[in-house]
């Protein structure tokens, strides 16, 4: 556009150098005018229209007559006012759209950032989530070990408890034992004190149980040896008589078996008499197996009562 | 404002045309009109406030204008108009840049704002 109007300008002294040739003051402040306008930086090529219209004035300035110079002078300034008016105008609007695209960036990049806010807020939150889920997870594998840990400890717990039962059984069973051995000891030991002599034919006679002896021993219990006094009180009480000891058995076994055991048995007894202080000279031991039974072999309660030592103060001589 | 631009080149084409008959003989009520068009079309765009040295000297224009051509002097009173309507433009344009760079003055404020609530920047407009 500057290019075009110093063109016009420059074809303008060539063709009319006649009217050039007088320097005109008011032209040249005017023409000055059109050209400070023109290179004015801020209105750039804003408003040709009016600029031109203002050279137009400007040159029909110079072609005015002298009646109409004031008038033309007059057109000529306002045109140029106009002409700076109107580029005024444009470059302020021109400012308006800058500005309405800024404010478009602002708003855009105001929501980019709302969108990358929320985006953000959104990966927080998901991996807080994830954390708290991966800690549930792991509070549950620990419960779950937890569990395991301890239904470990209760099987142990159960087999120690089982152990513990076993072992209180067992020792329940050693006391029942122990309990059942005292009271035969003690029944042995009652019937010992309490043995009492029947009146027989062949004399007075004191019957010691088979349970003196233990099974198919001839050895006399500790606690039996321990308590014949009444057997040596029973035999001191005749003091000048003899005194004969028969062993007899039940009638299981072999008849030479239950004789061997009978005489062992009955010598057995003798032998602690005499250590119990009676005289030897009196005692006979005699052992007579199964052929004298006082009760029927044929129940353990009868076999028990045909084990048996008996000690018979003999009435002859 | 683009309604009002568009209409400036056709009253200055008509200012033109007023002008450019100056033969004298006939009575120019195109150009008297065109001048009170102008003048309103100044009011319009807020001459008053923003022009009202140059919407008085276009008013006192076209009252010249108006004086000649009751007198018949048709040939002052064209060039009168003329006048008023160049008047009533310079007070269109000046107008125009004046509220367009309030215009620019508060959609910089506006923007300031905006960076300074939306992005936390410091308001250099």
């Amino acid at each position: 556009m500057n290019r075009l109007l110093t063109g016009t300008l420059l074809a303008l002294c060539l063709c009319a150098p006649a009217l050039a040739q007088k320097v005109d003051p008011e032209m040249e402040r005017l023409r000055s005018q059109l050209r400070a306008l023109d290179e004015e930086p801020t209105f750039g090529a804003l408003a040709p229209a009016e600029r031109l219209l203002a050279q137009q004035a400007i040159e029909a300035l110079a072609a005015a007559s002298r009646r109409e110079r004031a008038d033309a002078l007059l057109v000529a300034e306002r045109r140029l006012d106009i002409a700076r008016a109107a580029a005024e105008a444009e470059a302020w609007q021109e400012q308006i759209a800058q500005l309405e695209r800024e404010r478009d960036q602002i708003l855009l990049e105001a929501s980019r950032r709302d969108a990358e806010a929320a985006r953000l807020e959104a990966e927080k939150l998901r991996l807080q989530s994830l954390a708290r889920m991966e800690e549930a997870e792991r509070a549950q594998e620990a419960a779950a070990s937890a569990i395991a840990l301890s239904e470990l400890s209760s099987a142990e717990a159960e087999q120690a408890k089982r152990l513990a039962e076993a072992q209180s059984q067992e020792a329940a069973l050693a006391r029942r034992e122990a309990d059942l051995a005292f009271a035969a000891a003690e029944s042995l030991r009652l019937q010992l004190q309490t043995m009492t002599a029947t009146s027989e034919a062949r004399g007075q006679v004191m019957t010691l149980s088979g349970e003196a002896f233990a099974s198919g021993q001839s050895k006399l219990k500790p606690e039996a040896r321990a308590n014949l006094q009444r057997v040596v009180e029973f035999v001191n009480r005749f003091p000048d008589k003899n005194v004969l000891i028969e062993g007899h058995t039940d009638s299981q076994g072999s008849a030479n078996l239950n004789q061997v055991l009978s005489q062992k048995r009955a010598e057995a007894v003798r032998e602690a008499l005499i250590q119990d202080g009676v005289s030897a000279a009196r005692l006979s031991a005699v052992g007579l197996g199964k052929d004298q039974p006082v009760a029927d072999n044929g129940s353990a309660e009868g076999r028990a009562r045909n084990r048996r030592v008996e000690i018979v103060v003999l009435d002859a001589r | 404002m683009t309604a009002c631009a568009a209409r400036l080149p056709i009253a200055a084409l008509l200012g033109a045309l007023a002008l450019g008959g100056c033969a004298g003989t006939p009575p120019p009520r195109l150009a008297l009109e065109a001048a009170q068009v102008g003048i309103e079309q100044a009011q319009t765009v807020g001459a008053r406030d923003y022009a009202p040295m140059e919407l008085a000297r276009a008013r006192q224009r076209l009252g010249e204008a108006d004086a000649a051509f009751a007198q018949r002097e048709y040939k002052d009173a064209d060039r009168l108009a003329s006048h008023a309507l160049l008047e009533a433009q310079l007070a269109q344009y000046r107008s125009r840049a004046a509220t367009q760079r309030e215009e620019v003055r508060r959609r910089s404020e506006e923007n300031a704002r905006l960076r300074r609530e939306l992005l936390g920047q410091g308001g250099a407009p």
